[in-house]
């Protein structure tokens, strides 16, 4: 397999790729290229590869570790088998392991960061800021640790269905006189059918520890994905998928049915109430694209030494992630909320007798 | 601490000012400044009253005045009643009459635990009894004719058990009759109930929103979904109508706060007014 590092064409040094200027940039001699200009030169590469099996903790669990050559100062470095690109940990050299990126793991789209990891630090603790229960300081006295930018992957699925839908809906008039109240009930049966089109449903394509935080920075604006280059990917880490569409199925049916289920009932209109519905909905086509999409994941260790992990969009920049609480604040705005409702209560009483 | 026992002295002083209108009970409870009575009538009227008193356990004011700018005679006698302290007992229970000679009034009210017994209704019976001497202008043998009414009804109540030394023993529904000056308890009790559940709940939503790392992701569906209906209908299936009888609140001797009117100061009266 091939493990391959940009190098700049005037010294030598790594290329990463930069999120601010969105070229790839020498740190060292300050030089930058485009994707366009930098296709015209070969990048360093080293073939070797050792695949070590690790005694398992758990039986059935045994873990798969890949040692590879760095390109640039020959350091055997491990990785796991779904990294795709990361970084050698002696020479700090970005490295891109080619050959996971070959063949149907060979992604049709990635979204390039948007901004730097100076961007990204400064942005998450304006989020923090803005968190009214956050402990006050809290996030000034720890540290940051583990502050990295990672590709993760993930299908994106473009898909035509047919659908029919039926229901009762009520509509409803009341009137009355000097001794009676009327009620008038008039019972419609509703039918709705026809075709659907949905683009760009996306869900992550990696079963690890992280995929709760890589969903929870979701949505991206998929309009905005590029062809792949394998180049985007240097300087940054990068996981390969370990699910594939089969597994995804379920839940890429449920989001149908649902989101299938809402847009025909949103078009049962001047209704009192619609119930009794049925759906039946029938998927025509089917287009998976596999995607790298940019996610900032780093960990904050606070002045108690405990640890919070984060993930942040590295296009959009929404966070997700568990935040500390202040519970004293929070009780004590919580009983001035109820106080507060109480007294408005207390008002309206006085105010009808 | 000087300013609180300040303060405290000034409410105390202003608390003795305002003593003499619950001090101890009047004497004088015929006041002719129409000057409809003769000194004779007025003396009789005060025995008659007295007696009314000894029968009845309440209080009895003739009040008669000509005066063209009071605009609303029944609140002029409520307040006369409250501002000068009659009435019995803790509730201060009793009846006026009063005639106002320039617009041609005769209002009669009831307070305390006889505005109970003497309902708005009742009082109209009782002007009705004196209407007649009002009328002819024998003023003296229209007020002892409304009195005795009074006492007849009063006494009918009496005989029912519904009336006992003075005391109304059915339901007291006028709101200065009930604890917290007639606040509805139930906005008392939903007021605690929804301002203990308000906190609750913005204690763990909140709570739960820190400690949970992700939230639903959102899929724009108004971007990336087009819908092509190839059949939209809507077919009327049937019709059904239903008749609630609407019930009307039956007469009831407690009929609530909606039948007494509230006097200045806040206290309940039954009242009839008339022209004569």
């Amino acid at each position: 397999m091939a493990v391959v590092a940009y190098k700049c064409p005037n010294c030598g040094a790594p290329l990463e790729f930069s999120p601010e200027s969105q070229k790839f940039e020498c740190s060292f001699c300050g030089s930058s290229f485009s994707e366009e200009e930098l296709q015209k030169y070969e990048p360093a590469q080293s073939s070797e590869q050792t695949i070590v099996q690790e005694p398992a903790e758990e039986e059935g669990k045994e873990e798969t570790a890949v040692l590879y050559t760095c390109p640039s100062c020959g350091a055997q470095i491990v990785t796991t088998e779904t990294t795709a690109a990361t970084s050698c940990l002696y020479c700090h050299s970005p490295v891109v392991l080619e050959g996971r990126l070959q063949g149907e793991f060979h992604p049709d789209r990635v979204i390039p960061f948007a901004f730097t990891r100076e961007e990204a630090e400064r942005r998450f603790y304006e989020w923090v800021a803005k968190k009214r229960y956050v402990p006050k300081g809290y996030f000034d006295t720890g540290k940051t640790e583990y502050f990295m930018g990672v590709y993760y992957p993930y299908w994106v699925l473009d898909c035509d269905t047919s659908a029919n839908y039926t229901a009762n809906a009520n509509r409803v008039r009341v009137w009355r006189d000097s001794r009676n109240e009327y009620t008038e009930t008039s019972v419609y049966r509703i039918h709705r059918q026809g075709d659907l089109h949905f683009e760009d449903l996306t869900h992550c394509a990696l079963d690890s520890e992280g995929r709760e935080l890589a969903d929870g920075v979701m949505p991206y604006r998929v309009l905005e994905a590029i062809p792949f280059k394998m180049p985007y990917l240097s300087g940054f880490r990068a996981e390969i998928r370990n699910l594939e569409t089969d597994a995804l199925e379920p839940v890429f049916q449920d989001d149908i049915h649902k989101y299938t289920e809402n847009l025909l009932r949103d078009t049962v209109t001047g209704y009192d109430s619609v119930y009794n519905s049925s759906l039946d909905s029938d998927v025509k086509r089917k287009d998976y694209q596999y995607a790298l999409f940019p996610v900032w994941a780093f960990v904050y260790t606070g002045a108690d030494q405990k640890k919070y992990y984060y993930s942040m969009n590295g296009q959009t920049g929404k966070v997700a992630g568990i935040l500390p609480l202040d519970r004293k604040k929070l009780l004590r705005d919580a009983v001035l909320a109820g106080l507060g409702i109480a007294a408005v209560l207390l008002m309206i009483g006085g105010l009808l007798i | 601490m000087k300013r609180l026992i300040s303060a405290f002295a000034a409410v105390f002083v202003m608390t003795l000012c305002l003593t003499p209108a619950w001090g101890a009970e009047p004497e004088q409870h015929v006041f002719d400044n129409a000057d409809i009575f003769t000194d004779a009538e007025e003396a009789e009227l005060e025995k008659r009253i007295e007696q009314f008193q000894a029968d009845v356990q309440a209080d009895a004011v003739i009040l008669t005045e000509q005066d063209g700018s009071v605009n609303d005679p029944e609140l002029r006698a409520q307040d006369f009643y409250d501002a000068n302290g009659f009435g019995l007992g803790s509730n201060r229970s009793g009846v006026i009459l009063y005639i106002n000679m320039e617009t041609r009034d005769v209002v009669a009210c009831a307070s305390g635990e006889t505005k109970y017994v003497l309902l708005n209704t009742d009082l109209d019976t009782v002007i009705d009894a004196g209407y007649d001497e009002l009328a002819d202008g024998e003023y003296a043998d229209s007020m002892h004719a409304m009195l005795g009414k009074a006492t007849s009804v009063i006494k009918r109540h009496e005989v029912s058990g519904e009336y006992e030394n003075g005391q109304y023993t059915g339901a007291h529904t006028a709101p200065d009759d009930q604890p917290l000056g007639g606040y509805p308890v139930v906005f008392l009790v939903a007021a605690v109930v929804a301002g203990s559940a308000c906190t609750i709940l913005v204690y763990v939503f909140v709570a739960k929103r820190y400690g949970t790392p992700v939230r639903d992701a959102v899929y724009n569906v108004r971007n990336n979904t087009t819908v092509d209906l190839s059949v939209r209908q809507d077919v009327f299936v049937n019709k059904s109508v239903s008749v609630r009888h609407i019930p009307k609140n039956p007469p009831s001797r407690s009929s609530g706060s909606s039948g007494f009117r509230t006097s200045s100061s806040g206290r309940s009266f039954s009242s009839s007014r008339r022209k004569f």
